[in-house]
């Protein structure tokens, strides 16, 4: 039998998706829905005087208004959760748990729920509730804000500080015989997957128990479980979390609980379900964010090129109530072998609201900083800047010293010159031009680092021959459907037609939220674990019936192909899976599976490389740029299904296009309010902004991460893009750009 | 309905002797009432929400079925291309029949692809129909003869059924929705009668002006297809056929849908039969989280009924209107070129 | 959204003579605009009374030029072949604009008329003079990139975000318009006011009056229209222009010129225009009416690049439109219009 990982399946959710038939979390038909809309604060900082609710709840069809005075009291977030931070400076959420306080800490903040029959009459009646404040001056600039911290750690992550020092990065700069100092500053960004936040929330009465049912749209189905239950002093196992599909996530809906928190008081209290879609205008207060962030680079290095020292400072901001912190330097401390390396963050905590991951957090525009300032470095000493990045190639982990898991960039390079032509550019800058335009390449390298998280599986095997595998994990575009089909196809050797996967609920064996490119290196082998495991019971069932001819058989002797069971030795003698299990009256068989990382992170560095190739075209007169070609190298070990990994690579790079061009949120900074609020002012890219992209990969397996050989793909695309573009803008131009986004206004000289 | 189709097993014929997946064979069942469910083995993941209800069904109606509830844990549908199907007359078809003690069919419902299912309808009525028997523990006065526990296992394995294989296509609950108490104490009162016409199909309904049509496709008639992104025009997830042109639902009001011809992505695929460009969206990868796909290929299939050539520039314009977060344009673009000429 | 009663219209007159007799009425066509606002409670109608079934969507010769229903469709329009031929500025800001759903919805009535992009218009929760008069101008001392750098006031500073109307600024459409006095006939370039001390109103039209055609006068010379945005489709101008040139063989014998994106209404240039006719055109004359048009420009804090954008952007449109230098994109199409052009080779 061919295997299934590594070909390129279709969808196997493809064909609800094209049919509209995947059920989104604002979608499930719950009988007696009624709906929730949220009143939220208008100021950006004070406390709430008074909420009147006479006149909404005056309102036709209103059922009830949730305020700080009335809603249910929640118990605080626990330190952390299933590993991660979530209290603290560096802790990934916001811990402020809604309706409990009069407290406003940024504009947008949920103030109240109101609850009615139809979606148009609770809209309606939120907007009649009369919210007066006690308003005091927010801060709301990085620079001059009063509540600054160094965090230590990002997330709690031992593995993660963000305050290091290695060997003296101070006095190798002073020595250094070419130094250069830059400031790059990036935009607050927004996720805005195109599903909005939604929850439906059902609360039963079952034996005399409090059940709540929670369709929410999040990656993470199990901390979702484990935090609603413990703010809301429910038993975990009364808590039941579905979320088969999310419509885009890229950061957002994984550290989100006050949604749904909202929803689950407002059914509570209107003792009905009750369903809150939030607004495209409240997710740029409340679907988190990435933060601005104003990073300082020093390089030193000598004339040849060799980078002495790398200094990475960054200044960034969180909200009142959430210690989350962009870890700028992932990318410099790993890049490039410097023996002198340092770096530091700073948080100020601003009245705004909170951020948290975005497609490579740190990596998107920390790494931008840095290949900026690497291309800046080139040119200060007339090196190519793939040169330079040679000369600079860090064979071990610089920061640990320790060996790479994998690691084959060279042919990145080596191959994405090719793709894109690069020996045939001219290397001056401001030397190209077509028609009005300017024309300039550019490229930078990209990485990611390859996690791998603990998960549990569930294999079962069915007496017609079909196969059901399960975890916790999730579906958010990334084809966790499909390629956990295929591998768990492979790992029962059947076809995968006769293989299900299912996801997406919390009843389902544990799985840690979908995250930091680490679904396929976390769940493939737990699926494969399971598998085995249902097979080795099912020859033990074989071994022991007389009427089997594997009758007898050692456990080793026996192995599974084309779905059957055979003796290794003489293949011919063996019989199929659905066989067995007639014979012993089982209408089917399931075992579980687990699998975690082991002591290979303590030996190994993992992290996936590329290299982005860019040419842009850039209409000086108008400041407009727009991308002619995209081409990128990509080592990110073995691939499961090159169709839906090309798909996420062109997905990460066209949101790297957007970071760099065009997308930016902007509070007022007299009040705080998001200025920038709807999809017609913030510009995520359209299709028109799309250059032809052509993507390879080396498709060499990593013999360390796991057994399927594969580091995650779903944001090294992010990465690495930002620079490759401004550094071909100045190629075009021969300007640089040190502020994100390149909008007409700044691309345009003065 | 295909002609080649055997016909429906008549109520009260004695099933023939079926083998079932786990090698049983029907006969050997006699003596508890038997449930049988048919369905495509195209899997559907809403199932993981379907088997809880079912779990939870079995919990609320312990009572009635306890006999039931050793076989419906270990229930899964069966495929409705298998030789049981075939001998029962309901091959490619969602099919629900129910045996009583003696091997009789004693209820049956089918369900035919494209047929529009509530599940919550059903869960509904179910409750509807909870309290008397908790009450009384009287069996309702159950058409033909069928006892009460079978009854309320044949209503119980339909809702089942239906919920399982039937969340993503569609069709009329099987519990009458009469029995369906009203939810809300107060109708609303500043509504208008309205008539819209759906994927050639009439529906009547009582909304607010205010009511965009995008709402009342997803929350009035549950044609959840077509997605809210941004309820602004902003986004173009909520794209429909508006007189045979594409259109924000979004920023339409329901009541001016009156006297159009309105067609949404429930309606483009012919029965199983994607629309050319459903297919070569699969084909091509042409989307990855799903959400703003039916928009696309709303947007996509409107652009290519002229059947003219775009070139790829012509189409990158004509479809910016359509925000694709995880960014398959290029894939949407190759699935367009497949297709315009076609 | 607050609630509102609906009617349909039978008639023109009935129309009008419903949204007259109720406080707060308004005409809905193709909603585009108006459902977007409505949603965000900046508008706030008692009454709808829908247009968009009235008899007023055919495109027919008038008087030399063209008559556009106001129910016509911007696809309509804009792929129409003699309002490409003859008018392709016009075909230009329309496939410029929006996105092919919209284009689809979207009116010839309406589109004039739709609402600023200020955002601090569009946020209930900001205070806006346009909204709600007497509140102040959030944007003056706040975010206003993307606002007036002509005619503002202190009390507003926001821009018309429509592209079509630059362009019938350009070609002086006329409109013309029923009402509870009857019908009258406006010259475009009048149909949109300055903010002064009230800018809650956008137009000349006075309540009830309903726009039923636009009409486009008889014209034998080039137009165009150029538009720059931060993204290369599905998004409003940062500045546009559109030029009208009527040649008197080698020489310019009219130029009118309106620019989009910089003010309360579309922005002629009639020094400029004064400047260019009688000229031979050339890169240096070009030059010389950009800097005339931009003399009195007033930027803001943080739209001082409209004045440098602007003028680049007039230069463009004028050596286009008189053929010194090429289309980017063949006439009458987006491609022509966008500065840019899409994304690849």
């Amino acid at each position: 039998m061919v295997e299934a990982t590594g070909t390129p399946l279709d969808r196997v959710d493809g064909r609800l998706k094209v049919t509209g038939a995947a059920r989104y979390s604002a979608e499930w038909d719950v009988p007696g829905l009624t709906y929730g809309a949220i009143v939220t604060s208008t100021v950006a900082h004070g406390t709430v005087r008074a909420i009147d609710s006479t006149a909404a709840l005056r309102a036709p069809g209103v059922l009830t208004v949730l305020t700080h005075e009335n809603a249910p009291r929640l118990q605080p977030f626990p330190e952390k959760v299933n590993g991660s931070l979530f209290r603290g400076e560096g802790g990934i959420t916001e811990t402020r748990q809604p309706l409990q306080d009069a407290n406003v800490e940024y504009a947008g903040q949920p103030l109240a729920v109101v609850v009615a029959d139809t979606l148009e009459r609770a809209r309606h009646a939120a907007s009649l509730v009369r919210v007066t404040y006690e308003q005091r001056p927010p801060e709301l600039n990085i620079t001059a804000s009063s509540r600054r911290t160094l965090p230590e750690t990002f997330t709690g992550n031992k593995e993660e500080k963000l305050q290091v020092t290695v060997g003296d990065p101070k006095v190798a700069l002073a020595a250094a015989p070419v130094k250069l100092e830059q400031v790059y500053e990036s935009a607050i960004t927004h996720h805005n997957p195109i599903e909005q936040l939604a929850s439906i929330a059902r609360w039963e009465t079952r034996n005399g128990s409090e059940f709540l049912t929670l369709y929410d749209t999040t990656r993470g189905v199990e901390n979702m479980q484990e935090v609603v239950s413990n703010s809301l002093s429910v038993p975990k196992e009364n808590v039941h979390v579905i979320c088969p599909f999310i419509g885009g996530a890229f950061g957002s809906k994984g550290w989100l609980f006050a949604p749904p928190l909202l929803t689950a008081m407002a059914a509570r209290v209107a003792k009905r379900p009750v369903k809150i879609e939030w607004r495209r205008q409240d997710m740029f207060a409340v679907a988190g964010q990435r933060a601005a962030t104003r990073q300082t680079l020093s390089l030193g290095a000598t004339r040849d090129g060799k980078l002495t020292a790398l200094q990475h400072d960054t200044q960034t901001h969180s909200s009142q109530s959430s210690g989350y912190t962009e870890p700028c330097a992932r990318v410099s401390r790993m890049m490039y072998a410097v023996p002198n390396l340092g770096f530091a963050h700073q948080l100020s905590h601003l009245h705004l609201p909170s951020p948290c991951p975005m497609r490579g957090p740190g990596e998107t525009v920390g790494g931008w900083a840095l290949e900026c300032a690497m291309d800046e470095l080139a040119a200060e000493l007339n090196l190519d800047p793939v040169e330079l990045r040679l000369r600079n190639y860090a064979e071990t982990n610089p920061e640990t010293g320790k060996p790479w898991s994998s690691k084959h960039l060279r042919e990145c390079y080596a191959r994405g010159q090719e793709l894109i032509g690069w020996s045939k550019r001219n290397p001056k800058p401001r030397s190209m031009r077509e028609g009005n335009t300017l024309i300039g390449y550019g490229m930078a390298t990209t990485m990611y680092p390859a996690a791998r998280r603990p998960a549990e599986a569930k294999a079962t095997l069915f007496a017609d021959g079909r196969a059901l595998v399960q975890s916790a994990t999730h579906e958010l575009g990334n084809g966790a459907y499909t390629i956990f089909r295929q591998i768990s196809a492979d790992g029962l050797a059947l076809p995968v037609e006769r293989v299900r996967f299912e996801l997406g609920d919390s009843a389902l064996p544990n799985a840690p939220t979908s995250g930091g490119s680490a679904t396929t290196a976390t769940i493939g082998p737990a699926a494969l674990a399971a598998c085995r495991n249902v097979l080795g019971a099912l020859k033990r069932l074989a071994i022991r019936d007389a009427q089997s001819p594997l009758y007898g058989a050692t456990e080793d002797a026996l192995e599974a192909r084309d779905g059957r069971l055979v003796r290794k030795a003489a293949p011919t003698q063996g019989e199929e899976y659905g066989t067995i299990l007639r014979r012993a009256k089982l209408p089917s068989l399931e075992a579980s599976g687990e699998a975690k990382p082991g002591d290979e992170r303590e030996k190994y560095s993992f992290y996936s490389f590329g290299a982005v190739f860019v040419k842009v075209r850039v209409d000086e007169l108008t400041g407009t740029i727009r991308l002619a070609q995209l081409c990128a190298v990509y080592d990110v070990g073995r691939l499961m299904n090159p169709k839906t990994a090309h798909s996420q690579i062109i997905g990460g790079v066209s949101m790297g296009l957007g970071a760099t061009l065009m997308e930016e949120t902007h509070y007022d900074q007299q009040n705080g309010r998001a200025v920038v609020r709807n999809l017609a002012d913030y510009h995520v890219p359209s299709m028109a902004d799309t250059p032809n992209i052509q993507v390879e990969w080396l498709n060499i397996p990593d013999p360390h991460i796991s057994e399927l050989g594969a580091r995650g793909i779903g944001e090294i695309g992010c990465v690495g893009t930002p620079a490759a573009i401004t550094n071909a803008v100045y190629h075009a131009t021969g300007r640089r750009f040190r502020s994100l986004p390149l909008t007409p206004d700044k691309v345009l000289p003065t | 309905m295909p002609d080649e189709l055997q016909p429906l097993l008549p109520t009260g014929a004695t099933v023939p002797n079926c083998e079932l997946p786990d090698g049983t064979r029907l006969h050997e069942l006699r003596g508890q009432p038997v449930v049988l469910a048919f369905a495509s083995i195209d899997w559907n993941p809403a199932q993981v929400y379907q088997s809880e209800i079912f779990t939870r069904l079995l919990q609320e109606f312990d009572a009635g079925i306890s006999s039931l509830e050793a076989r419906t844990t270990t229930w899964h549908s069966l495929d409705w291309h298998s030789e049981a199907a075939t001998q029962l007359g309901v091959t490619g078809q969602r099919a629900l029949l129910l045996l009583d003690e003696q091997g009789v069919l004693r209820w049956q419902t089918t369900v035919t692809p494209g047929q529009e299912i509530r599940p919550g309808q059903v869960l509904a009525a179910l409750e509807a129909l909870r309290p008397p028997m908790s009450v009384t523990g009287e069996a309702p006065a159950a058409a033909g003869g069928v006892s009460r526990r079978t009854f309320l296992t044949a209503t119980l394995a339909a809702s089942a059924l239906l919920l399982l294989v039937g969340a993503s296509t569609a069709a009329e609950p099987v519990a009458a929705t009469k029995n369906h108490p009203p939810m809300l104490p107060t109708p609303p009162a500043d509504t208008v009668p309205i008539t819209l016409t759906i994927n050639g199909k009439t529906h009547r309904l009582e909304v607010e002006p205010r009511v965009a049509l995008l709402d009342a496709l997803r929350e009035n008639l549950h044609l959840t297809g077509t997605k809210k992104g941004c309820d602004h025009g902003q986004c173009g997830a909520c794209t429909v056929h508006l007189d045979g042109q594409s259109a924000l639902s979004c920023l339409t009001l329901a009541v001016m849908g009156e006297g159009r011809q309105i067609t949404t992505i429930e309606g483009l695929a012919q029965g199983d039969d994607l629309h050319p460009v459903q297919a070569a969206f699969v084909k091509h990868d042409a989307f990855q989280c799903g959400y703003c796909t039916p928009g696309q290929i709303m947007a996509a299939a409107a652009l290519v009924q002229d059947k003219q050539k775009r070139s790829a520039a012509e189409i990158r314009e004509a479809m910016s209107g359509n925000l694709c977060r995880c960014a398959a344009y290029p894939n949407i673009i190759a699935a367009i070129q497949e297709t315009q000429t076609a | 959204m607050y609630p509102f009663q609906y009617q349909r219209a039978t008639t023109p007159e009935q129309a009008v003579a419903a949204v007259a007799k109720v406080s707060g009425a308004a005409f809905v066509a193709g909603g585009t605009s108006q459902l977007d606002l409505m949603k965000e409670d900046v508008l706030r109608p008692s009454l709808l009374v829908d247009v968009s079934p009235l008899p007023l969507k055919t495109i027919s010769a008038f008087e030399g030029g063209l008559r556009l229903g106001a129910g016509v469709s911007n696809t309509a329009a804009a792929i129409h072949p003699e309002v490409q031929a003859r008018y392709p500025a016009v075909s230009e800001a329309l496939l410029a604009g929006a996105s092919t759903q919209i284009r689809n919805m979207a009116s010839m009535g309406g589109n004039p008329l739709q609402r600023t992009r200020c955002p601090y218009f569009r946020d209930p929760a900001q205070p806006c003079n346009k909204r709600e008069p007497g509140t102040g101008c959030a944007a003056l001392k706040g975010l206003n990139r993307v606002h007036a750098i002509f005619g503002a006031s202190t009390a507003c500073v926001a821009t018309h975000p429509s592209d079509l109307a630059v362009a019938l600024a350009a070609l002086d459409a006329q409109v013309q318009v029923t009402g509870p006095g009857g019908t009258r006939t406006i010259a475009f370039p009048d149909l949109h006011r300055l903010p002064g001390d009230t800018p809650q109103q956008d137009t000349t039209l006075v309540p009830g009056e309903l726009i039923t055609s636009i009409d486009l006068p008889s014209f034998t010379g080039r137009s165009h229209y150029l538009k720059v945005r931060e993204r290369a489709s599905y998004a409003f101008a940062l500045v546009s222009c559109a030029v009208a040139l009527e040649m008197d063989g080698k020489k310019i014998r009219r130029a009118r010129v309106a620019l989009g994106g910089v003010a309360h209404k579309p922005w002629r240039v009639p020094a400029a225009e004064a400047l260019l006719a009688g000229k031979k055109p050339s890169e240096k004359l070009f030059r010389a009416a950009t800097e005339v048009a931009f003399a009195d420009a007033k930027p803001l804090e943080h739209n001082a690049y409209k004045l440098t954008m602007g003028r680049n952007l007039m230069l463009r449109a004028l050596l286009e439109t008189s053929g010194l230098q090429p289309l980017q994109g063949p006439a009458g199409t987006a491609f022509a219009a966008s500065v840019g052009g899409v994304g690849g080779e």
